[in-house]
């Protein structure tokens, strides 16, 4: 039984609605080829901003999705609406390789290299806590500490950001590891403030502080406690690191993909 | 002297005129409120209070005369030097010892917020929400580095309650701290943010 409510966002599919809406109404208005431009341009648009993301995380499944969006946002720009009577080789070969990197950013989605883990994170934060017991505040709490130098904790954060577990803020004195579920990367990421959201802080010197934001508190079932939670979540990242630091980081991703949550949630 | 009377004669003295006027005290044998105010350029009222300020706290006497029919009051100076000297270590919290074994612990909704200082384990300030509709007004109390740690280490309203002495533990908050984390914690309880237990 799952303690987190099931996803029903749709935030994550809203750039493509939007992007075909805009492509359907410039059509309308000034015909298709036009449409198709405009919309070509908005990808191309979009393919800079996952570009942010990708830098921000070096996660592959975003640089799939760079080209899938350059590839397409090109064979939007070229497209002419011939109806099969030429052959535009140029537009071909784009149509060809957006496909081909859409079939693979596909299959990183389905084997779940190219999702955000917060649910994952929730979902095992809160495992072990039972005691039913609201006390929702918006402090951080300090949650322990962990055994590991400063290399260690950046090069912790480099890989849970690759593998999209959280969203790390590296910071002079620590490293501030945001939660981010399937939908709310555009928040995290445009707005780049985790102060109000739920994260797991760990400094230098290895104490851990963790946050529940009241929104996250607020998607499981039941009203668990929310001390043991946080101090779960701060245990989580611990056991995380010590995984992490035995050279077993893989490890991480296997638990969550044991949980086997939907990849769009 | 006591801390109000102080407070008192620091107004009277942080007035613009009070040099001035306290050069005229010296000067004259006596004086009435309108021959000072005519002499500084002051509204008779403004004299008039500054004299019985300086009346009130026995610096100054005062005597009623006539003048025809009307009486009026002249003023002597009846000093010659102000002293001004408050014993600070009455205003320190009793017995903080004694408070520091006082079990607490966030109080369940209590609507405040705690921003943190970023890249420290630290809280930066609580604020508050007060009063009610209209009158419902945000009270933001900015924090010591030291109040600001040991309200981090704070336990959650459902958390078992820690002893101040803990909490200051836990924190690594100095025992030289303990009145003014006592002083923040008495703030807070009287602000339904903390409950002590």
């Amino acid at each position: 039984m799952r303690k987190l409510k099931p996803d029903r966002s749709i935030t994550g599919l809203i750039p493509v609605f939007t992007f075909v809406l805009i492509i359907a109404l410039v059509s309308v208005w000034t015909g298709i080829e036009v449409g198709m431009q405009v919309g070509g341009l908005l990808v191309l648009l979009y393919a800079g901003y996952t570009f942010y993301i990708f830098w921000w995380t070096r996660n592959t499944g975003y640089l799939l999705s760079i080209l899938y969006l350059v590839f397409g946002g090109l064979w939007l720009t070229t497209f002419t609406p011939n109806f099969g009577n030429s052959f535009d080789p140029l537009n071909k070969t784009f149509m060809f390789l957006a496909l081909a990197s859409g079939s693979g950013l596909w299959m990183m989605l389905m084997t779940r290299r190219f999702k955000w883990r917060g649910r994952e994170v929730l979902e095992l934060a809160a495992e072990p806590v039972d005691e039913s017991v609201d006390g929702f505040t918006a402090r951080p709490r300090p949650a322990g500490q962990v055994d590991a130098s400063r290399d260690e904790i950046v090069a912790f954060a480099r890989f849970v950001g690759s593998h999209l577990v959280a969203l790390p803020y590296v910071e002079t004195e620590r490293v501030v590891f945001a939660i981010v579920k399937f939908g709310d990367e555009f928040r995290h990421t445009l707005r780049r403030d985790y102060m109000a959201e739920t994260w797991v802080a760990i400094d230098f010197d290895g104490n851990v502080s963790a946050h529940i934001a009241q929104r996250d508190y607020l998607d499981y079932r039941d009203t668990l406690s929310f001390d043991q939670l946080c101090a779960s979540l701060g245990d989580l990242f611990i056991d995380f690191v010590a995984l992490f630091c035995r050279g077993e980081g893989m490890r991480i991703v296997d638990r969550m993909d044991a949980l086997h949550i939907s990849v769009f949630s | 002297m006591d801390f109000k009377t102080a407070a008192t004669l620091g107004t009277y003295l942080s007035k613009d005129y009070a040099e001035d006027f306290f050069a005229l005290l010296v000067t004259y044998q006596d004086i009435s409120a309108s021959e000072a105010a005519s002499r500084l350029g002051l509204h008779i009222r403004t004299a008039q209070d500054f004299l019985e300020g300086l009346t009130s706290l026995d610096i100054v006497s005062k005597r009623e005369v006539s003048e025809g029919k009307r009486p009026y009051f002249r003023y002597t100076l009846e000093v010659d030097k102000i002293t001004m000297e408050i014993d600070l270590s009455h205003m320190q919290l009793p017995e903080p010892a004694e408070g520091l074994e006082r079990r607490i612990r966030e109080r369940l909704n209590a609507g405040a917020r705690f921003p943190t200082a970023r890249g420290d384990g630290a809280i930066n300030r609580v604020v508050i929400w007060t009063g009610d509709g209209r009158e419902r007004r945000e009270h933001t109390i900015k924090l010591s580095p030291a109040q600001g740690r040991f309200l981090y280490h704070l336990p959650f309203p459902t958390a078992k309650p820690l002893s101040i002495a803990e909490i200051m533990a836990e924190a690594e908050v100095e025992a030289t701290y303990a009145p003014e984390v006592l002083d923040i914690v008495n703030v807070l309880e009287n602000y339904k943010v903390i409950e002590a237990l």
